[in-house]
Order: structure tokens, then sequence, then C-alpha cells
């Protein structure tokens, strides 16, 4: 198999290292029966980080392929670029609902006054957010309760919330690679089995 | 000044880290795990396939509308090319007819008269040309 860990940047510009719309087509159309599984699977995971049907979101990165909004370079395995955008998209979908703000308070204690100046998200309304934010919280529950009662499986969660990467998360964990494979499988076999079609309530 | 910074958990990394595992999975041990999971590698292919040619089908119609609606714009910027390849005493004679009707083009013709120019062939192909975008004649000249 290809190399598949190469990510490709959101500022790849068409060129003649580029596929065509029309590559684009012949290649995803001989995509293998692994790799469509793969298109299904990684669609469902950020299906469920956003909040959206796998079947939209995967039909959407496919359109953005075909129509050259996304240019796949040609030395990129097209199911590699494929997962890329949907990786974008998800990514764009957080920083448009701003479901993971940065809320800073910022306490000021000078001349012996204080205040407090929430920076907020301003472009939604106040309501928007409080549906955005709580649609993220009822995912976020979901997930915790559907790990109860596996604290390895907890712990990898928590992981990977706070940005860790494998290698800080296995030295948390206290786990070596066969361990923390192994988790990471009942994981999968658990979201997959509750996710199969990503966040469809 | 203190400043203090809340993190709201982020679902994105999860997600990404669940598809990252897609990308390392080699294709046997992929396959093994969807069996194991009671479902047909098969059967998801088929589904993928089917969502890829709707998508296709979908770009298709999209680039057919769009080449339609170039070809449209084309021929709207042509027309009123025909008009303009007539002889020039046909193309006198149809402004004749319109400016018998139309004080405002007799004022127009008549100043470039005064002005002892007459009315240029150029000129008379942006009127002729303005009077086809309006609908009032057909490429051949003729009122309507």
């Amino acid at each position: 198999m290809a190399r598949l860990d190469r990510r490709v940047g959101d500022d790849d510009r068409v060129s003649a290292a580029s596929l065509s719309p029309d590559e684009i087509h012949v290649a995803v159309s001989k995509l293998s029966m692994a790799d469509l599984v793969r298109l299904k699977r990684a669609g469902a995971y950020f299906a469920v980080g956003v909040g959206v049907e796998a079947n939209d979101f995967l039909n959407e990165a496919i359109c953005r392929a075909l129509d050259g909004t996304r240019t796949c370079p040609k030395n990129v395995p097209v199911v590699v670029f494929l997962i890329n955008v949907m990786r974008s998209m998800a990514s764009s979908a957080r920083v448009t609902a701003k479901e993971s703000p940065v809320l800073e308070s910022l306490t000021s204690t000078q001349q012996g006054g204080t205040s407090q100046i929430d920076v907020r998200d301003l472009a939604r309304s106040a309501e928007e957010n409080i549906v955005a934010r709580g649609d993220s919280h009822d995912r976020l529950k979901a997930l915790e309760s559907l790990f109860a009662d596996d604290e390895d499986a907890l712990m990898v969660v928590m992981g990977d919330l706070d940005g860790l990467d494998a290698e800080d998360t296995r030295a948390l964990g206290g786990w070596d690679l066969k361990a923390y494979a192994t988790i990471r499988r009942r994981m999968r076999r658990r979201i997959d089995a509750k996710y199969p079609g990503g966040w469809v309530q | 000044m203190t400043g203090k910074t809340m993190r709201q958990p982020d679902l994105f990394s999860v997600s990404d880290a669940f598809a990252s595992d897609m990308m390392t999975l080699s294709d046997e041990r992929l396959l093994e795990e969807v069996r194991e999971d009671g479902q047909d590698p098969q059967s998801i292919a088929r589904e993928m396939r089917a969502l890829i040619t709707a998508a296709s089908l979908e770009h298709g119609r999209s680039r057919l509308l769009a080449a339609r609606q170039a070809l449209d714009r084309t021929r709207q910027a042509r027309s009123g090319e025909n008009v303009v390849q007539l002889p020039l005493d046909r193309k006198q004679q149809i402004l004749s007819q319109f400016a018998a009707n139309d004080g405002q083009l007799r004022s127009r013709l008549t100043m470039a008269a005064r002005q002892g120019v007459g009315a240029s062939e150029r000129e008379i192909d942006d009127i002729l040309r303005d009077l086809r975008e309006l609908g009032a004649i057909d490429d051949d000249g003729n009122i309507r």
C-alpha cells in the first residue's frame, strides 16, 4: 500500500503536478475495496466530530474534488487526498461552529476595580452559540458514556481531546505499541458499531 | 491583569485520531476488522461506489449546465453581430424606419448630420446593436 500518512495542506493550488478533475474521476472510480472502506470509516469519524451524516460529508468531499475546488497532487494517493479534504472540512466546520471556542476571561484588577471581559464568538447569535455548544457537549457526553466502562479507552480519548500525539498518550498510560493498538482497536469497534453513519440521531 | 484560558474539549482531534488510524492500518488488517465487526467490506464498497457515481453524475450535470450557460452568454454577446454585417444602405434603411417613430433617435441622427459628418457607420452599428439587444429587431434587421 502506498504511503498514507502524507497530509495535504489547505493551500494546495492547481498546477501541472495536480490531477485534473477528469483524472480525479478516473482515480476515484478505481479505488480498491479497502480504500473505499477507509473512506467510509474516516468520513464517519469526521462526521461524528462535526455532527452530520457521514454520507453527506463524503459526498461534499467528492464534489469538491471533482469540481476542482480542492486539487490532488499527483504524488498523493487519491484516498489520502479525499480523507484530507474531509479533515479540512471538519477543521473548517469546527472553526465556523466555534465548537471548541477558547473562551478567555480576562480579569482586570487594576486600580482596585474588577472587570471581566468574555471574548465571545461575535459571528453567531447567543442562541446559535448555545445550540452549537449544546450539540457539541451532547456528542462529547455520548463519547464519554460510550467508553465509560473502559478506563484505558477513556484515557486515550482524553489524550486525543487534549491534542496529545500517540507517543505521549502511550507514555501517559504506560502502554507499549501493541497494548496501545489493542486499545484503539477496541475503541474503533465501539464507535463503528455506535456511529456507522456518522452523527445520526 | 491576570489572564486565564478555559479550553473546551475538541472533538475534531478525537475524530482526526480515528481517521488517522485508517491511514496507518494495512488493507488486510482493515478488512479483517470490518469482518470482525460483522460487516461486509464488499457491501460497504458497493455503497461507496454508488455514492461516488451519484456525485459524479451530479457534477456532470452541473458541468453541462455551466457549459450551456456559457454558450448562451456567448450567443447573447454575438447577437447583433449579424445585423452589423448588412450592407450600409440596408442599415441606413433600418435606422430610417426607426427614426420616423423615435424622436430621440431622430435627434441623434440629426445632430450628427448638423455636424456635417452624418451618422458614421460605427455609430449606426452601435445603434443597431442596441436595437438588437433590446429585441426591437432580429438578426436580419427586421422590425419585430
